[in-house]
């Protein structure tokens, strides 16, 4: 009876240890954590559109429910996260969950698509983050094209990695709904396309005189270019035969 | 020269993956590209060392019946808090091993050298023995996948972080086809029964000398 106290009594305090361990480091990590997903985020959008330094940020639903962010660019270009778990129908990939960017033009065609992330197995599945697999979705729209893996459908548009059809069917029906999400619901969802105030071009005004002497030092150097370089004769009684002056 | 001795003795005379055969599955199924292998390797170095110092610290108030269990929460903790600073605060190496991390925690070698070593020796050797095991098991993982990146991509990773590749090609794909099927499961059992043999037969050519 005494050891069976002592035991459970010494599990017990190495469980609560642990336990109190974990939820230090997790208060610990919890902000960093998010923090990192959210540059994470911005860092993909700016992969598919690299001039959206400063994308509008705004709250959608997905039809599964969850709540995501959608980077609004200039020109009217889409990027949000869509993970396999986004809409219905998608097929489960190999392990856990994918979570991908995709960027949508208002024409509905795929600008870009990076995977976020993903738990595939390491060498086979893993390989549909790397840009030979996504590269294919650039644009992509949904009337054109069959947009399935090869090996499903030979009229399919998507080369699927070999040895993991499982993955890549999975990314292929998640664009796919994902552009179907976009027209049906995205859309509306967003709201009209802001009007972008132009862009202000910067110029700067030479003053004439630095004009001047900016011309003047070209000059010079051409000049010393020729001292230091100087033609042969030969040469250029060649040049005079070819013509060139 | 004890300290040297159980320092030494994980690379070659009881090497994890080729004399205890232990941590077979990350050896299997994780070695499919040679950068693949040597971070898997690094991160059980990791805990390994870490698990074996604390359990080698608390063997001795934990009754007999009840260690395993014991041993198991502890490595548990560790390999969670390790995967959770390492998502906070280095995300690109994170995303680079973030998928062996939980690995770790049924990685047999772990839990064989808390009950086999940690428990009965100081916390010194127990160090000791960590550094060396986990050494040999990442130089181990690292051989059996370069052999199969090589003959099943015809690639050779050894290194990745962040944008960083350091890849080389070692014949391309257009003139070679690859042998796909080692980077597949079952070249993961060939490769490895060729370098067990392999090892066995270079321990006899030293016997007979």
């Amino acid at each position: 009876m005494k050891n069976v106290i002592h035991m459970i009594l010494t599990l017990s305090i190495i469980s609560a240890l642990a336990a109190a361990a974990l939820a230090i480091g997790n208060r610990a990590t919890k902000d960093a954590i998010a923090a990192q997903a959210k540059l994470k985020a911005a860092r993909a959008v700016l992969k598919i559109y690299p001039n959206c330094k400063k994308p509008e940020e705004k709250q959608i639903k997905t039809p599964s429910g969850e709540t995501i962010t959608a980077y609004i660019c200039p020109g009217n270009r889409v990027g949000f996260t869509f993970s396999s778990k986004s809409a219905k129908g998608i097929p489960r990939p190999y392990s856990g969950l994918i979570k991908m960017m995709i960027g949508i033009d208002k024409s509905g065609t795929v600008n870009g698509v990076q995977i976020i992330e993903q738990s595939e197995t390491p060498g086979l599945g893993a390989k549909i983050a790397e840009p030979s697999f996504v590269n294919q979705f650039v644009g992509i729209t949904l009337e054109k094209g069959n947009l399935k893996v090869k090996k499903d459908d030979p009229s399919g548009m998507i080369d699927g990695i070999s040895g993991a059809t499982i993955s890549s069917r999975a990314v292929t029906s998640m664009v796919k709904k994902a552009l179907e999400f976009y027209k049906t619901s995205l859309i509306s969802q967003i709201g009209p396309p802001k009007k972008l105030s132009s862009e202000k071009k910067e110029i700067i005004k030479v003053p004439g005189k630095i004009k001047k002497d900016i011309r003047n030092i070209i000059k010079q150097n051409k000049r010393k270019r020729k001292q230091r370089y100087p033609v042969p004769d030969s040469a250029k009684d060649q040049m005079i035969k070819e013509g060139v002056r | 020269m004890r300290a040297f001795k159980e320092f030494s003795k994980g690379f070659w005379r009881e090497n994890p993956s080729l004399v205890l055969l232990l941590g077979m599955c990350p050896t299997l199924a994780v070695t499919t590209s040679a950068f693949n292998g040597l971070g898997m390797g690094l991160a059980t170095t990791a805990v390994l060392i870490g698990s074996n110092i604390i359990i080698s610290l608390i063997a001795g108030f934990i009754p007999k019946k009840v260690r395993i269990p014991a041993y198991i929460v502890v490595i548990a903790t560790l390999v969670t808090l390790v995967d959770m600073f390492m998502a906070a605060y280095s995300p690109d190496l994170h995303s680079a091993l973030g998928l062996f991390i939980p690995l770790i925690v049924v990685n047999c070698i772990i839990l064989g050298r808390a009950e086999a070593f940690a428990s009965r020796n100081n916390v010194i050797y127990s160090f000791l023995d960590g550094i060396g095991m986990g050494i040999g098991f990442a130089v181990t993982l690292f051989i059996v996948g370069s052999v199969r990146e090589v003959l099943g991509n015809g690639t050779l990773t050894v290194f990745q972080y962040k944008e960083t590749i350091i890849q080389y090609v070692i014949y391309h794909k257009e003139a070679v086809s690859p042998a796909l099927v080692f980077i597949l499961a079952p070249g993961a059992f060939i490769t490895l029964g060729f370098l067990l043999a392999l090892k066995n037969y270079i321990d006899n050519l030293l016997k007979a000398k």
